[in-house]
């Protein structure tokens, strides 16, 4: 256990002072409630965060939210808002998996119409959406296709017909990042990328189709298109090998560049560069291209997900909307009320999600009253959530909210401890239907190795940060 | 002679390696890496061609980690294992390298990264050369 000291601020706000003996700039924020901290001091979370104030141009303070957990450079969960355009840009506080998000889809069906079709659709979406490692999609991009995925994202997809004109304004950023470059992707990234748009990955990414269990904000449910027991589905997957990549070969690029500037920092993964220098500038250029790829992949995937739902309801399945699509690993050049200023700032977001509140220009008309959809996915078995960005996110915490749940036990850990058919088979007998690569990955993705979803949305809830308006449990989980 | 543990990490998957020499280091390395990779099945399946590898780095900890990060970009684009290593040169800044391996057409675990976090080329108490590897899965 590392002894650092933490005060409480409220309920769900605990800080580390400010230490120019550490080389913090500013303090650290931790929100979460004080049941939480004994699991957050139990890793090394803490110890990162206070390295992340030691970040050149960091503003106001270092935060995580309550599902933070240990990472490698930033803690996960992690938000750091940097001057701008003078401070740093790290690739380490976006981490390997750039725009690693989340999308939800609304279906017109009520759990009654989907129930007795609940293993067809299983099967049908397991087919049609690839996943797993080392598996291509049904997509190969030439080298020209590639340049147009990084620069236009999912709006590609969209030209190509694998997406609808609508979706465009519901995800984030309209799906597309202006100032990527495709100039500043390399051959290997590009190379990981052909063949991988409209596949979902490994590990902890998945698309679970869910029921709508419980409404709590009315109004906003009705304007996100969400009602009780309503069918809706969940993708949760990022930028492939692409992005991982595109970190690769950044993280390595800054290792040199920091000496240039006179960067000094305490943990390696932390490399940065002024974002107005030469390296900084081609990481964000690229960072915007590997996120167009994976909104591009987010897209496709949606494409995927309405043809086998066509395939299991023909014509009587009615449409499949998107409500929303968020990043929760990204850089973004934002306006936030700072020192009783607006000023422009490049906001950090390693696990973490833009949560922005009403009133914000960014947001479709329809969102402006209520906030912007917050995703937030718990673990395969368990709850996801539905939540509204609050004007406390903008006060608190530069428009974020959490991401997930936040793991609390090693892969190893969970293997030694769970079979992955015996949980498999539990989940049947709860009414989940889980298609997997492996049964590893089943064991390594169980519900024990996960923080308690539900205590990490009540707190952004109760601090003001992000609303809830509904909670979702699954009937079908597709992973790799 | 070489030796890889894997001390338990809650997000990702960290070994600890530790040999005589700076080559034997590399490969224990690697073989950690190919276990996580492959889930510790061996695949009976074709020869992938061999490579050629060469990497330079700033220092022996960032040559371990840019080594390594070269090696799983061939194994994503080449969907091969590269389970033996060759080395024909090898400093502190430097490693020229030939790889050989198996073609696979599908990995156990996707590693999107290997990070610079706690890794340190050093030489512990009993005089062996030992690092800290930690994969973002």
């Amino acid at each position: 256990m590392i002894n650092i000291k933490l005060n409480k601020i409220n309920k769900y706000l605990w800080e580390i002072p400010k230490d120019p003996d550490q080389g913090m700039l500013v303090p650290c924020q931790v929100f979460a409630m004080e049941d939480m901290i004994e699991d957050i001091v139990k890793d090394r979370s803490l110890m990162q965060l206070r390295n992340v104030a030691s970040l050149p141009g960091i503003r106001k303070a270092a935060m995580v939210m309550p599902d933070v957990h240990e990472g490698y450079g930033f803690p996960i969960g992690g938000i750091a808002a940097m001057d701008y355009p003078g401070g740093v840009i790290s690739p380490g506080g976006i981490g390997y998996d750039i725009n690693c998000g989340v999308r939800l889809i609304l279906t017109e069906f009520a759990q009654a119409q989907l129930a007795p079709h609940l293993e067809a659709l299983s099967g049908e979406l397991y087919k049609e959406i690839p996943s797993g490692t080392g598996k291509g999609g049904r997509i190969q991009l030439n080298s020209q296709e590639m340049n147009k995925v990084l620069k236009y994202g999912a709006a590609w997809a969209v030209q190509q017909g694998y997406g609808e004109t609508e979706d465009l304004e519901r995800i984030e950023s309209g799906g597309m990042l202006s100032m990527a470059d495709p100039h500043y992707v390399s051959e290997h990234a590009r190379k990981r990328g052909y063949d991988q748009l409209g596949t979902i990955g490994a590990g902890n990414h998945f698309v679970e189709v869910d029921i709508v269990k419980e409404l709590y904000d009315e109004g906003a449910a009705r304007a996100f298109g969400l009602s009780a027991g309503q069918v809706v589905v969940l993708v949760h997957t990022g930028s492939r090998g692409l992005g991982h990549q595109v970190a690769t070969d950044y993280i390595r690029l800054m290792q040199t560049a920091m000496e240039k500037y006179d960067i000094r920092l305490k943990d390696r993964e932390l490399a940065c560069a002024p974002f107005n220098s030469s390296e900084g500038q081609q990481y964000f250029k690229a960072m915007c291209a590997a996120a167009n790829y994976a909104w591009c992949n987010r897209e496709i995937i949606t494409w995927e997900i309405r043809n086998a739902w066509k395939r299991v309801f023909g014509a009587s399945g009615g449409n499949l909307k998107l409500l929303y699509d968020v990043a929760h690993n990204i850089a973004k050049i934002e306006e936030h009320h700072v020192d009783g200023l607006t000023q422009t700032l490049l906001v950090h977001r390693k696990g973490a999600t833009r949560a922005f509140g009403p009133g914000s220009r960014e947001l479709p008309p329809e969102f402006c009253a209520t906030g912007q959809p917050v995703l937030i996915p718990g673990s395969m078995g368990t709850a996801s959530y539905v939540l509204a960005g609050d004007r406390g996110s903008m006060d608190l915490t530069f428009g974020s909210a959490c991401h997930g749940a936040g793991r609390r036990m090693s892969r190893h850990a969970a293997k030694k401890i769970v079979q992955g058919p015996q949980l498999k088979q539990e989940l049947r007998d709860l009414g989940i239907y889980v298609q997997a690569g492996s049964f590893a990955g089943i064991a390594e993705e169980a519900p024990i190795a996960y923080k308690d979803v539900n205590k990490v949305v009540e707190t952004v809830h109760k601090a003001g940060i992000a609303r809830k308006v509904a909670r979702l449990e699954p009937v079908v989980v597709i992973k790799g | 002679m070489k030796s890889i543990q894997f001390p338990a990490h809650v997000a990702d998957v960290m070994i600890l390696v530790e040999a005589d020499t700076p080559g034997e280091l590399f490969s224990a390395a690697l073989e950690g890496m190919n276990y996580i990779l492959t889930g510790g099945h061996k695949q009976k399946v074709n020869r992938a061609s061999d490579v050629y590898v060469e990497v330079t780095s700033g220092d022996r900890t960032s040559l371990l980690i840019d080594f390594l990060s070269e090696v799983l970009t061939l194994s994503y684009v080449n969907k091969a294992v590269y389970n033996d290593l060759h080395i024909l040169k090898i400093d502190d800044k430097c490693i020229r390298a030939r790889i050989m391996g198996s073609e696979t057409n599908r990995f156990a675990e996707e590693i999107k990264g290997v990070s610079y976090h706690m890794a340190n080329v050093k030489s512990n108490a009993s005089g062996k050369l030992t690092s800290y590897v930690l994969f973002d899965i």
